[in-house]
């Protein structure tokens, strides 16, 4: 409904441009054309403000960044997102060249941000859905269940309590 | 430095393959100036074919790399060299002559009022921009989609030489939409390649790069049927509409598509207005890179070409249809002839653009996930009608942000209106009106039909896909409101009107 009243309100400036122009100006030919003092007068109204809060913003945004190392830029994603990136940096260096691992993430993490940025900080290791497929396992603010082979991978090594990582026995 | 000096050589070389297709094209002059003054659009026509290309190659298996990059590039520069040199009637080969000068101190004496709004919107406009870079060099990606979808794709693209069909076809990445159009990946993918290394920080300038390279490219395009005192204050107004630079450096595919289809919509206007075949090409290249980045602008580009199919057919037709009424814009049955045939030609090509990856998704498994069949079948939609009121409020709601878009929509039904009642420019008031209206319809469409939850997607997704309409308002606002200047300009000056 606002838009249509925002078109309305367009269509009735326009009408009131129109006709002031056949009121006031010598133009027998029509006076429809000088609607295009619109979009130009609005159009100069709107930019020169808009520049100036966009640049100044721009300034203060860089000087917050400039704070930023490499290293927590390159993980804020998951730091917005609330992932605890410091396990999955130590989970990435113990992985290999070409590992491939199966992340499984408790209940109780906010689970597709969680996952997705897990998937992300771990590229270019490739995520596996079966466990069989997988070089490791990731155990994400959840305990080894019974969905943890202990058949064919080692007893996970915790970086915390409910921070695990598991690596399949017969890897190389 | 290093890195991010490799990454803006990769757009040098991008706005260099853009400007020899722009030559070959006819669209430059020989001189300095028009070199410079086209460097946004050659910057687009740089990213849209050697994109479109390269997602062809990697498609068909090709190594994808820096070397191939380089070479798709070299072949872009050879064949608009050739084409030039051809067009020009040159029987040696021989490079353009450029007329190069060194510009002597600026005199700012009897300098017209265009000179000096120029003067003034590139001061603003080049302060904002520069800023603007500067900050997005040291954005962090932390915006989900951003990683998510796109940024995760590039970097499989800039570690693995080959599209990895075990990421593809993987339902541990299922979320992140495997049959998205490959266009911003690849494209982020060659700036890690050449850099030597995946700066997420960084990839947000070269994406802040496509906005000054917009500006640039529309005010090139009309600066034959406008002067600086129409086209200045518009797109300064587009340009830092917070809705436009906000979602660019969110570093999301939608803005990037966004401004490849107000392009494209633009070209196409300007050849419905002045029938220039490099305007058609421009048109063709732009929406197939646009249908390359998103499935909404596979939606723009089908929108647009069909509404200017219609406007050539009804043109062609009858002088009596509304689009014809003034004899300067009814086409003798010749050239709506060849008008069509030009049309379908584009329309064609904008296929086969995108054929190569639609062919790699069916051969390995990749299902798209809007379900198009059922979309047509009544049966589904009526046992789905709930969706679309929701919908509708939500589309439309975000289209009424004007603190966002800056009044882009009210003041394009408002110039078209104008141009169809002033009999100016009416194919191009109708191609923008027409496809407008589809293109609001088919996002209507999309969320009726789409299999996910609607509350989910109301909540992500609207403020993102309106984008290429909002550009297709961008194209009619600039075009439209210079046509209409123009006839006030000529009313003015003899208003008797002999």
């Amino acid at each position: 409904m606002t838009l249509l009243f925002q078109v309305a309100g367009a269509l009735a400036a326009g009408g009131v441009l129109v006709a002031l122009a056949r009121q006031f100006l010598p133009m027998a030919r029509g006076a429809v054309p000088v609607v295009v003092a619109i979009p130009l007068v609005l159009g100069a109204v709107v930019a020169l403000p808009n520049l100036q809060v966009a640049t100044q913003g721009f300034y203060e945004q860089r000087n917050d960044n400039r704070r930023l190392s490499e290293r927590d830029a390159a993980v804020r994603g998951g730091v917005v997102g609330g992932v605890n990136v410091d396990f999955l940096e130590w989970v990435r260096r113990r992985l290999e060249s070409g590992d491939t691992f199966q992340l499984l993430v408790g209940r109780e993490a906010a689970h597709p941000t969680a996952y997705q940025w897990g998937t992300f900080q771990l590229a270019p290791h490739l995520a596996v859905d079966r466990s069989q497929e997988a070089d490791w396992i990731v155990l994400y603010d959840r305990a080894p269940d019974a969905a943890y082979p202990t058949g064919s991978f080692d007893r996970p090594t915790a970086y915390a309590p409910r921070y695990l990582l598991g690596r399949r026995r017969d890897a190389r | 430095m290093r890195a991010e000096l490799g990454a803006f050589a990769a757009d040098g070389v991008l706005a260099l393959a853009g400007l020899c297709i722009l030559w070959g094209l006819g669209v430059l002059g020989r001189s300095a100036r028009s070199f410079l003054a086209a460097l946004g659009l050659a910057y687009l026509t740089g990213s849209a074919v050697v994109c479109v290309a390269l997602i062809a190659l990697l498609s068909a298996g090709a190594p994808f790399g820096v070397t191939t990059f380089l070479g798709v590039a070299a072949l872009c520069v050879v064949a608009g060299l050739g084409a030039g040199l051809r067009r020009e009637g040159n029987a040696r080969p021989r490079l353009p002559r450029l007329h190069l000068r060194v510009p002597a101190a600026p005199r700012l004496r009897g300098r017209s009022l265009g000179w000096w709004i120029t003067a003034i919107f590139v001061v603003l406009f080049g302060v904002y921009a520069l800023v603007g870079l500067l900050n997005a060099l040291l954005l962090p990606l932390d915006q989900q989609d951003a990683w998510s979808i796109w940024t995760r794709k590039a970097q499989l693209l800039t570690v693995n030489d080959t599209l990895p069909s075990e990421f593809f076809t993987s339902e541990s990445y299922a979320f992140m939409h495997p049959d998205y159009p490959l266009l911003l990946p690849v494209w982020e993918a060659l700036h890690f390649r050449t850099a030597g290394r995946i700066d997420t920080q960084a990839v947000h300038a070269h994406l802040w790069l496509l906005l000054p390279a917009f500006v640039g490219a529309a005010a090139y395009l009309v600066r034959d049927v406008m002067g600086p005192l129409i086209w200045a204050p518009i797109l300064l107004g587009v340009g830092a509409a917070p809705g436009v630079w906000q979602q660019l450096l969110w570093a999301f595919a939608d803005l990037p598509m966004a401004l490849f289809a107000g392009v494209g919509a633009l070209c196409l206007g300007l050849w419905l207005t002045r029938g220039r075949g490099s305007d058609l090409v421009l048109s063709g290249v732009m929406l197939a890179a646009a249908a390359s980045t998103k499935n909404e602008g596979l939606m723009s580009a089908a929108a647009l070409l069909l509404v200017a199919a219609i406007v050539v057919l009804a043109t062609r037709r009858s002088q009596a249809l509304p689009f014809a009424r003034r004899r300067s814009e009814a086409l003798p049955s010749t050239r709506g002839r060849s008008q069509a045939l030009g049309l379908g030609l584009t329309a064609l090509g904008v296929v086969v653009a995108l054929l190569p990856w639609r062919i790699w998704m069916a051969a390995h498994g990749v299902a798209g996930e809007l379900p198009v069949l059922k979309g047509l079948d009544p049966g589904y939609l009526l046992d789905r009608t709930e969706r679309v009121m929701p919908a509708v409020r939500a589309i439309n709601a975000q289209l009424a942000r004007q603190e966002q878009w800056v009044y882009l929509v009210p003041l394009a039904v408002l110039v078209a209106g104008a141009s169809l009642v002033a009999g100016v420019n009416r194919r191009a008031a109708a191609l923008y009106l027409g496809a407008g209206a589809i293109m609001w319809g088919l996002l209507v469409w999309a969320y009726w039909i789409y299999p996910l939850d609607l509350t989910f997607l109301l909540t992500t997704s609207p403020d993102r896909v309106i984008t290429g309409l909002i550009f297709v308002c961008v194209a009619a606002v600039l075009h439209l409101t210079g046509g209409l200047a123009a006839l006030a300009a000529r009313t003015w000056a003899d208003p008797r009107g002999r």
